[in-house]
């Protein structure tokens, strides 16, 4: 089994088998991060693909990686807001932070069931409650099984700070899914 | 299992990426159960992470395998054009096959809508054919596409001998199957392909339909892409699992035999079992929320894409599901619309009918597709007040007057 080290060399050296290797392997997770910045298909996948046209143009110019899903999501987050950075300037509009709009799957279904329990609705104001730098945290860690480092780098945060955002987000969930008694209170879907 | 988990708080396990991995993939399952199991006192603060972890899922956008691969084609071929990389293997055996073509950039079909007039009659098509690009396409990445002429075409992936046979005689060898390397095979209307995949596993690919896969797998999953249909007798393993992947879902096995449907023209997913056990999960819903359904052997699961509810049939006669494989069609008062459509797939023929013409009949019985459409129709025609006309490569579909139902 090729390392992500090897895999990349392959990938620089014109190994066209390292390209659809790594495409194909990320272009979904690539996809779904992505969408999250900018809800926007077409707008996405086209930055995917001038990610990935850029990686080629370097080709041998290439630093080397050892985690090459990481190394594209840091620079897909990049071209994603250069571009968007761009069209801000060309409308002349105020500079808004960015966002990472991704609601939780749960904040869809609560919201449209008609009879949630009260368990149900604190759970889903814990969640609405979650900051847009906690959720693109969450994103890393929970979807993407990035480790901390990888997570700072990509956030520019300090270690302890992602930490201490992630466990902030942890512990309002815990407060409603456990109750006084330190039982986990089931709550049906 | 590291001792630090001793001491985590519900907190710890729940921002733990082994933990998080193991409540998301599975992975690691029967360290963690021997854990708990050692471990009574933490049942609870385990039970309540998991619970948070699945709680902080993300919703998914749908991203279908035709839009991936569209977009891989883009890249290919300026990859190829920034390393100016030449093709080189030997491929003189291929020639029999026909003309060795360059990637193709999309994979678009015609189809064309066809509108009679025949004297005063209208015919309208009720069940389509697709007229362009005929033969079978094995694209392997990183080497080129190869046309397969013959109606039912033979693949085999031999991972033993790090080479890749089509039919009797042709064979492409590489000095290394290249793991990282996927392949397609694309099947026309009309035409069937039986592929062995680098595994030991079968594929019996049914007309009309896709399939991607690695040319050789490696790691702790197979995974597979389906488009259309196609029954799999999965080569056992216990270390590894069997996926296929189709647009709405997942169907996990270790070892088994089943027919998988997923066509786009369909409005549902089919997957009948017929030995083993397989596990159904859809793909664009996050782990907590889509349940995994479990089928037994003789067991139907029918995934409604409108509804997005799966209801299971015990039971069911598998043999209607899966003749089509042997090239034989079962069926069991179907509709004969239903019965024309799989035939204009299977014989990649238009059927035309006019509006007066009744296509709701049920017919039951089974139609051996060796032979020819004329016979298959002659069959069709004994049971259903129907009659055949084969012309301009259509076949013309009129009521039969002098139809006198078998009692």
């Amino acid at each position: 089994m090729k390392t992500d080290r090897e895999i990349w060399e392959n990938f620089k050296s014109g190994d066209k088998s390292a390209l659809s290797y790594v495409y194909y392997q990320n272009f979904n997770s690539m996809f779904q991060y992505g969408m999250k910045f900018k809800d926007d298909r077409e707008f996405i996948k086209d930055c995917i693909q001038d990610v990935f046209l850029k990686l080629i143009q370097a080709g041998e110019k290439l630093g080397p990686t050892e985690n090459v899903r990481f190394y594209l999501f840091r620079a897909l987050k990049n071209d994603i807001y250069k571009k968007i950075d761009k069209s801000k300037k060309n409308a002349m509009m105020e500079f808004l932070p960015f966002k990472f709009d991704a609601q939780f799957f749960l904040e869809e279904e609560l919201a449209e069931k008609e009879n949630t329990s009260n368990n149900e609705i604190a759970l889903l104001k814990a969640l609405k409650n979650l900051s847009d730098k906690q959720r693109e945290i969450i994103y890393l860690r929970y979807d993407c099984a990035m480790e901390y480092d990888q997570i700072c780098e990509m956030m520019q945060l300090k270690n302890d700070s992602a930490r201490k955002l992630l466990f902030r987000a942890i512990k309002s969930l815990r407060e409603v899914i456990c109750d006084h008694k330190k039982e986990p209170v089931q709550f049906e879907i | 299992m590291d001792n630090k988990y001793i001491k985590y708080s519900v907190e710890d396990f729940a921002q733990d990426l082994n933990f998080i991995k193991w409540v998301n993939n599975g992975i690691g399952h029967r360290d963690w159960v021997n854990f708990i199991h050692e471990n009574p006192d933490l049942a609870k603060d385990i039970e309540s992470a998991k619970q948070i972890v699945n709680a902080l899922g993300y919703g998914s956008n749908d991203l279908q395998e035709g839009e991936v691969y569209e977009s891989y084609m883009k890249i290919e071929s300026l990859f190829a054009e920034h390393h100016k990389h030449k093709l080189t293997f030997s491929f003189k055996q291929f020639m029999k096959y026909a003309a060795f073509l360059a990637l193709i950039l999309s994979i678009g079909v015609a189809i064309p809508y066809l509108y009679f007039y025949r004297n005063s009659d209208k015919y309208t098509v009720i069940a389509n054919s697709i007229s362009t690009n005929n033969e079978t396409r094995l694209i392997l990445s990183g080497r080129g596409e190869i046309l397969l002429k013959q109606k039912l075409s033979d693949i085999r992936f031999n991972a033993a001998d790090n080479q890749i046979e089509v039919g009797n005689d042709s064979i492409i060898s590489s000095s290394n199957l290249d793991k990282n390397a996927m392949a397609q095979v694309i099947i026309p209307y009309g035409k069937r392909s039986n592929i062995l995949l680098s595994d030991g596993t079968k594929v019996w690919l049914n007309a009309g339909s896709k399939l991607i896969f690695p040319q050789k797998f490696s790691g702790k999953e197979r995974k597979v892409f389906l488009k259309g249909e196609a029954y799999f007798d999965v080569f056992k393993s216990k270390e590894t699992t069997f996926i296929v992947s189709t647009d709405k879902m997942n169907v996990s096995v270790h070892g088994t035999q089943f027919n998988v449907r997923d066509n786009d023209s369909d409005n549902e997913l089919e997957v009948v079992l017929v030995e083993g056990s397989v596990s159904l999960k859809e793909t664009s819903v996050m782990n907590m929320l889509s349940s995994e359904i479990k089928l037994k052997p003789n067991q139907k699961a029918v995934y409604s894409k409108t509804d997005e509810k799966t209801s299971i049939e015990s039971n069911v006669d598998v043999a209607k599901y899966i003749s089509w494989k042997e090239g034989l069609l079962e069926f069991d008062k179907e509709n004969i619309l239903s019965v024309f459509k799989k035939l204009s797939k299977f014989y990649n023929i238009s059927f035309v009918a006019q509006s007066s013409v009744e296509l709701n009949n049920k017919i039951s019985g089974k139609l051996d597709l060796k032979e020819s459409l004329q016979d298959v129709l002659k069959v069709i025609s004994d049971v259903a007040p129907v009659s055949f006309r084969i012309e301009h490569d259509k076949v013309f579909v009129d009521t039969r007057l002098n139809y006198l139902p078998i009692l």
